[in-house]
């Protein structure tokens, strides 16, 4: 399940505001919702807004620049159709969306149902009678049911148990030493909460999150004791047979059950910090090792405490070791500026990165970076604007129909630069001195291929072509 | 940026009114005025389309062909263009509200970051009698930039190069659109020598001049 449209009716910047977040005609995926999403635009549109009012899908949490609830409409597309109307999940069994009294199936109240939802299902409740749905009525635990669908409610409410599931959004804000608590003033919600039915992981749950898979590696590392210990006594007892039972039900086990911090490595974190030149240390030598995750330096083999870890070492360790514990599949994963303390080459791979880490995910991001929006398919990027008005809206990239042979820009293929010029509106193309030279560079040209046309004998010892030879190489052109 | 004949030849019912008015005008200026129309489509008329300083396409052609014209009143449909009807010299605007000699159309951008109420030297003025684009401008295809010509005095080249910012024409997103269509047009010549000029007609002149003589795109491809 992933969200197709979302409307955000009158609430500060955004007035009457849809994104339209499918995939446009002649595309693959056609009219399906899009995988990935990459909200651009000058501080202040609202990226950062529209990313934690999609949190509230299936949380109560209660972040600061949330939308109100009665004033965003979310829209989602898979299976049968769904609708978040402000607090509630409406299914329709109409495959266009539109919602009436006789395609309405259900209409439940998510705000009372438990991070682990499958088992309340059943407190859904049937009522004969028929419903205004636009009538905004939200009762403790459900709500209301008009049975135009037969026989087929089980099977709906089955349909809806299992979809439920995948409606937890997961949320990783801007990254900072600022904890999560005080960023939302939620007193309920804590760092990597269940609580509120979503997932938060800011800088500060790293600890949390080790500790997790510290867990993992004490399950695993036990297994293997007790495998070890069977296949001693065995070896004692000179039961060979026995032994030899134990020893391939460990190999068969250990087959399957790869070491957590060894998966972790191989198949999660090292793939990025080897472009740092590190990668995890998977042969811990004592139980203080435990406490952390050690990284090794691969050029010189020094262990790295993460004392010492860079802020991007450590914004990609926060933000992957959720991805592997919690090995989401069918999430909404909403990241703001995956950028953060990012070297440039870093920043082109990680949103390929992030998304690979993942099963069936839907992502958000919300970026300043030319670099990440290379990352995107032109109909990915929602690039918000101010009209004349002061209201948001979405700069549209297609000229006519919404076809991919219509788009004008595509990031993909763009130098940086051009990114920045074409997609984020920067006017110039360098600072004001750039400006200045180019403009001294351009006159001085002209003004040599007068004098040379005149008679004057110009060479390259003449000061006026060495300071045109100059002021070319510090524009960054090859004037050798 | 070329010379622009400023002839209200068609629009003749407002150049009449506009003569009769007495200083100050009345009414001031408002762009809801039943001339308002008649001022433009003249102006495009009269300039081709283009921005009179950056020369970018701001209106279709047929907005402003002769046909569209009769008694004296633009009697075609109202145009679709992007640019602004500017009053060239801002202080004149609150008593010469109407008056023709001071208006010019212009790109909106530039006029709303770039040139706003600045005071404007009547030196690259297009619409000025004595006006030469070629005594006063050379164009540089290495960095697409215009620069004021060699053969000026210091005193004029400061105020040219003054006024290529104040108005525009060296301005990064008109400079990027220049060099953008200056490829494209110079390419399509390759295969088709009838290929008509639609903006940037004085870049791509001057280019022309440069290639017809053999001139490298910088001084240092000489070297």
């Amino acid at each position: 399940m992933k969200i197709s449209h979302v409307h955000i009716k009158d609430h500060q910047q955004f007035k009457d505001f849809k994104l339209d977040l499918t995939y446009p005609k002649g595309h693959e995926k056609e009219g399906q919702p899009l995988d990935k999403v990459c909200f651009i635009g000058q501080s202040g549109t609202g990226k950062t807004t529209l990313l934690e009012s999609l949190m509230r899908l299936n949380s109560d949490a209660r972040l600061t620049t949330m939308i109100p609830l009665d004033q965003i409409e979310i829209t989602y597309k898979n299976y049968t159709d769904m609708s978040f109307y402000s607090r509630g999940l409406i299914i329709t069994n109409t495959p266009s969306g539109v919602i009436n009294n006789k395609s309405f199936i259900a209409y439940i109240d998510t705000s009372s149902l438990p991070y682990s939802s499958s088992t309340k299902i059943d407190q859904i409740k049937k009522y004969d009678d028929s419903i205004e749905i636009n009538k905004k009525h939200y009762h403790k635990n459900v709500t209301r049911y008009m049975n135009d669908s037969g026989g087929k409610l089980d099977k709906e409410l089955q349909t809806l148990a299992e979809l439920y599931g995948f409606l937890i959004p997961v949320y990783f804000p801007i990254l900072s030493n600022k904890k999560l608590s005080n960023y939302h003033g939620d007193k309920h919600l804590t760092v990597n909460s269940h609580t509120s039915r979503a997932f938060f992981f800011s800088l500060d749950s790293y600890k949390e999150n080790w500790n997790l898979i510290k867990s993992k590696i004490e399950i695993h590392q036990n297994q293997v004791i007790k495998y070890n210990n069977a296949i001693a006594r065995a070896a004692i007892k000179k039961d060979e047979q026995s032994m030899n039972k134990y020893i391939k039900q460990l190999k068969a086990w250990a087959d399957e059950n790869e070491t957590p911090l060894l998966d972790l490595a191989d198949n999660y974190l090292d793939k990025i910090l080897n472009d740092f030149h590190l990668k995890i240390k998977t042969e811990l030598e004592s139980l203080k090792e435990m406490d952390s995750i050690h990284l090794i330096n691969t050029e010189t083999l020094e262990t790295i405490p993460e004392e010492y870890w860079s802020s991007g070492i450590k914004n990609i360790i926060a933000r992957t070791l959720p991805l592997y514990i919690h090995d989401f599949r069918e999430h909404l994963i909403c990241i703001d500026e995956p950028e953060n303390s990012l070297y440039p080459d870093i920043q082109r791979k990680i949103v390929d990165i992030y998304t690979s880490l993942t099963t069936d995910c839907q992502f958000f991001f919300a970026t300043h970076s030319p670099i990440i929006a290379s990352s995107f398919e032109p109909w990915e990027i929602v690039e918000l604007k101010f009209n004349d008005k002061g209201y948001v809206y979405r700069e549209q990239y297609w000229e006519g129909e919404n076809h991919v042979d219509n788009y004008k820009y595509d990031p993909r293929y763009l130098r940086w630069d051009s990114i920045l010029t074409q997609i984020f509106d920067l006017e110039e193309e360098g600072g004001a001195e750039r400006k200045q030279m180019l403009q001294d560079f351009a006159q001085l040209d002209n003004d040599l291929k007068a004098r040379q046309k005149a008679g004057e004998k110009l060479d390259k010892n003449h000061t006026d072509v060495k300071r045109l030879m100059k002021m070319g190489q510090l524009l960054g052109w090859n004037t050798k | 940026m070329r010379k622009i004949n400023k002839s209200c030849n068609l629009s003749t019912e407002y150049k009449t009114w506009e003569e009769s008015l007495s200083i100050p005008h009345e009414p001031s200026y408002y762009s809801s005025h039943k001339y308002y129309i008649d001022i433009i489509t003249q102006l495009f008329h009269c300039q081709d389309g283009l921005c009179a300083f950056t020369e970018q396409r701001l209106c279709p052609k047929a907005y402003y062909a002769d046909h569209l014209w009769d008694n004296g009143r633009y009697q075609g449909d109202r145009p679709q263009f992007r640019g602004e009807l500017d009053h060239v010299n801002h202080n004149r605007k609150k008593d010469e509200a109407w008056a023709w000699d001071n208006f010019l159309m212009i790109d909106s951008d530039v006029n709303k970051k770039i040139k706003g109420k600045k005071d404007v030297d009547p030196i690259l003025i297009p619409d000025q009698d004595d006006y030469d684009v070629n005594r006063l401008l050379v164009y540089n295809t290495k960095t697409n930039l215009f620069t004021p010509h060699p053969d000026l005095t210091a005193e004029e080249t400061a105020r040219v190069n003054e006024l290529l910012t104040t108005l525009g024409i060296n301005w990064r997103p008109v400079i990027t659109q220049r060099k953008i269509y200056l490829s494209h047009y110079f390419k399509s010549l390759e295969f088709d020598s009838t290929t008509e000029v639609e903006q940037f007609p004085t870049a791509i002149a001057m280019r022309r001049i440069i290639e017809d003589s053999t001139e490298e795109t910088s001084f240092l491809d000489t070297l």
